[in-house]
């Protein structure tokens, strides 16, 4: 009588000798008698074939494990020790693999960046030593005006020296007058055109400060007013009338800036704007308390 | 792309060199670089100048004419060199006394200089000047009656015209009394500069003071007075009334008109204004730092004003007014005891019916910080 078959976990685990030996062999007897266990096994074979031959590279890997205890307990002593600077990068570029294109590749990069760097140094020091031989050619030299000079048109007495070509000292002209001498000469390109210090034009007009309908006046009175005051309450005002007269006057100022900026938050508050004006004008009547205040100590003398 | 694969044998079998060299020529470039913005230290290190910066001329800005109408700025007068200062006439210790015959309706011009003033008025038609322990006194006649031919404008000066003839004779009083007696109808020009001054029973009263208290009273047609430290004191007066004060309070207590029209107008700076029982129809007030308070009836047609920068607003009125009231009060409050109707209130203001909805009277009340509030009187 033919036995049970087996499945397919029982004919993988017989294949990877993980059966006992009674169960080994007794599915050893019965694949001599099943057909389809047979094939079945024997598909299972291929399976596991192909796995291992996907995997072979992998199982065939040996695992380091002394190399890598080896290489470990070197960097921790390498790491305690002092190194310089020159061991480490030896050390960094000895860990580099040359044979990897990346490395290569950034190697080729950091060698054109270190070309041009070198390139650029040189043509730098060429023209700094051009304009070291311009101020050697100046006769004698003052404090320096400016720590720079600025390339704009330079103040009155003031006079820079332009070089045209700092690689043809030839064609420099130091355009210098005994008495004022040029601290550092500008060098100005070919190309780019002397900033020159130009009038405004006729059309330029600076940002002007918006006002409110009627509030120009009113500051435009109160500047004359303050201007006119200003240089004569010492005169006319006590000391404890300077003081009164100060206090009400920061008052009022202070509502007038508390106003403003309610105004400027909601340019419709009628009642901000009428407390605003009518603090311009208590202003105005202070500034001018001042002045007839003046005009009677006038009479009286 | 056969060269390339050179290069990169090249490089893959001498590449430790090559990594070295070019390490090193990058810091190599490096330290360059970083050495270029340091300048170089330099033996006679010049002294530290201003940099000049370059200056933008702006042109000017064409200003438009102002729309609003403001006061102009006047000139401050310059004051007369200490030379030309006016010698003080006075013979003797003894004290001045002079009289001179008016007409009953009479303008009296006189400065002080310092010194207590009393200004009286009298029922004779006679002006008498008193200084005690000060300048001399007199008259100078500017004006006659056309058919009395008694003065109706007379200056009283500090020397006598008629005797002291010195260049310069100081022609204002200067005492530590003052005393004049004037015809009740008299009208006072007074100018002042360190004085107490209390007038009282006269028609008309111009009076400015640099320093000092003003009590005036029993003034029968209007007064305009002025004092820039000191307390400013209206009492049973009528007429046109304009008070203003620098630094000090003024107090007005039962003031009325003389005339349809008359208005009355209060202005001080840092002080407080306290009006009772003003009859006047039109009346404004304004104050900086101080608070206003009013006690009395607002009338039919009344138009009231009061405003302060920096202060409270008190309104002490009969219950059963009636008046339209408008009231601005910026970052303060508003507050009344009367009931209001048909009020419309907004964030800074508030607008509201007092009384009866028929009444044609307007109170205008602004503060820009302070707190107004309406009270029933008892």
């Amino acid at each position: 009588m033919m036995e049970k078959c087996f499945d397919e976990g029982t004919l993988q685990a017989f294949l990877d000798n993980e059966l006992s030996s009674e169960l080994s062999q007794a599915v050893a007897r019965h694949l001599v008698d099943c057909d389809p266990c047979a094939m079945m096994l024997a598909e299972v074979e291929e399976e596991t074939a192909f796995t291992f031959a996907a995997l072979e590279q992998e199982f065939n890997t040996l695992v380091p494990t002394q190399r890598l205890w080896t290489k470990i307990n070197q960097s921790i002593e390498s790491q305690s020790r002092p190194h310089g600077i020159w061991q480490r990068l030896l050390t960094l570029v000895s860990g580099l693999s040359f044979t990897n294109p990346h490395v290569v590749a950034f190697g080729s990069l950091l060698m054109i960046v270190g070309v041009v760097s070198t390139l650029i140094v040189v043509k730098s020091d060429n023209v700094s030593g051009d304009i070291a031989n311009i101020n050697k050619a100046v006769p004698r030299i003052e404090p320096a005006q400016t720590e720079r000079a600025p390339i704009i048109a330079p103040p009155a007495g003031i006079q820079t020296a332009t070089v045209n070509n700092p690689a043809d000292d030839s064609t420099f002209t130091p355009t210098t007058s005994p008495q004022f001498q040029v601290q550092k000469a500008v060098y100005v390109e070919l190309n780019r055109k002397p900033i020159v210090k130009s009038e405004p034009t006729k059309d330029y007009y600076p940002p002007v400060p918006q006002y409110l309908d009627g509030e120009e006046s009113y500051v435009t009175t109160i500047a004359r007013l303050e201007k006119t005051v200003n240089d004569k309450k010492d005169e006319i005002l006590t000391p404890s009338a300077r003081f009164s007269y100060e206090k009400d006057l920061a008052i009022i100022s202070d509502t007038i800036t508390k106003m403003k900026r309610e105004v400027k938050k909601n340019p419709k508050n009628r009642d901000a704007k009428q407390i605003l004006f009518s603090s311009y004008q208590n202003k105005i009547e202070l500034l001018n308390s001042v002045t007839q205040r003046g005009e009677l100590m006038a009479s009286l003398r | 792309m056969n060269k390339f694969k050179v290069i990169v044998n090249l490089i893959g079998s001498n590449g430790k060199v090559l990594v070295f060299f070019l390490a090193a020529l990058c810091c190599l470039s490096v330290q360059k670089i970083s050495a270029q913005g340091v300048p170089p230290p330099t033996p006679n290190p010049t002294p530290k100048v201003k940099v000049t910066t370059p200056t933008i001329v702006t042109p000017k800005v064409k200003v438009t004419s102002p729309t609003v109408v403001t006061p102009m700025p006047r000139p401050l007068p310059t004051p007369p060199p200490r030379d030309t200062k006016r010698v003080v006439v006075n013979e003797s210790e003894t004290p001045a006394e002079k009289l001179i015959m008016t007409e009953s309706k009479v303008s009296i011009n006189l400065c002080i200089l310092e010194g207590n003033v009393r200004i009286n008025g009298w029922d004779r038609d006679e002006i008498r000047a008193y200084v005690e322990r000060g300048s001399q006194v007199g008259f100078k006649i500017v004006q006659t009656g056309a058919k009395t031919k008694k003065p109706v404008w007379v200056n009283v000066l500090g020397f006598d015209p008629q005797k002291n003839k010195e260049v310069k004779p100081e022609e204002c009083l200067s005492g530590s009394e003052i005393e004049l007696d004037v015809p009740r109808n008299a009208t006072i020009k007074l100018k002042s500069g360190e004085s107490e001054i209390r007038i009282e029973s006269v028609a008309r009263v111009w009076v400015a003071n640099l320093g000092g208290g003003i009590f005036l009273n029993d003034i029968s047609n209007g007064i305009e007075a002025t004092t820039y430290r000191g307390d400013l004191m209206v009492e049973k007066s009528s007429g046109q009334m304009v008070l203003t004060n620098t630094d000090g309070n003024i107090i007005a207590l039962d003031v009325e008109p003389s005339e349809i029209g008359d208005f009355f107008k209060a202005k001080t700076g840092s002080g407080r204004i306290t009006l009772q029982g003003i009859g006047h129809r039109m009346i404004e007030t304004n104050s900086i730092s101080g608070s206003t308070s009013f006690t009395g009836e607002l009338l039919s047609g009344g138009q009231y004003g009061f405003s302060t920068e920096n202060g409270s607003i008190v309104m002490t009125v009969p219950p059963e007014s009636s008046c339209r009231i408008n009231a601005s009060f910026g970052f303060g409050a508003f507050a009344s005891e009367i009931p209001l109707q048909n009020t419309v209130k907004k964030e800074q203001s508030l607008s509201a019916q007092l009384g009866s909805a028929e009444a044609n009277c307007a109170l205008n009340l602004r503060t820009g910080s302070g707190v107004i509030r309406i009270r029933k009187q008892q």
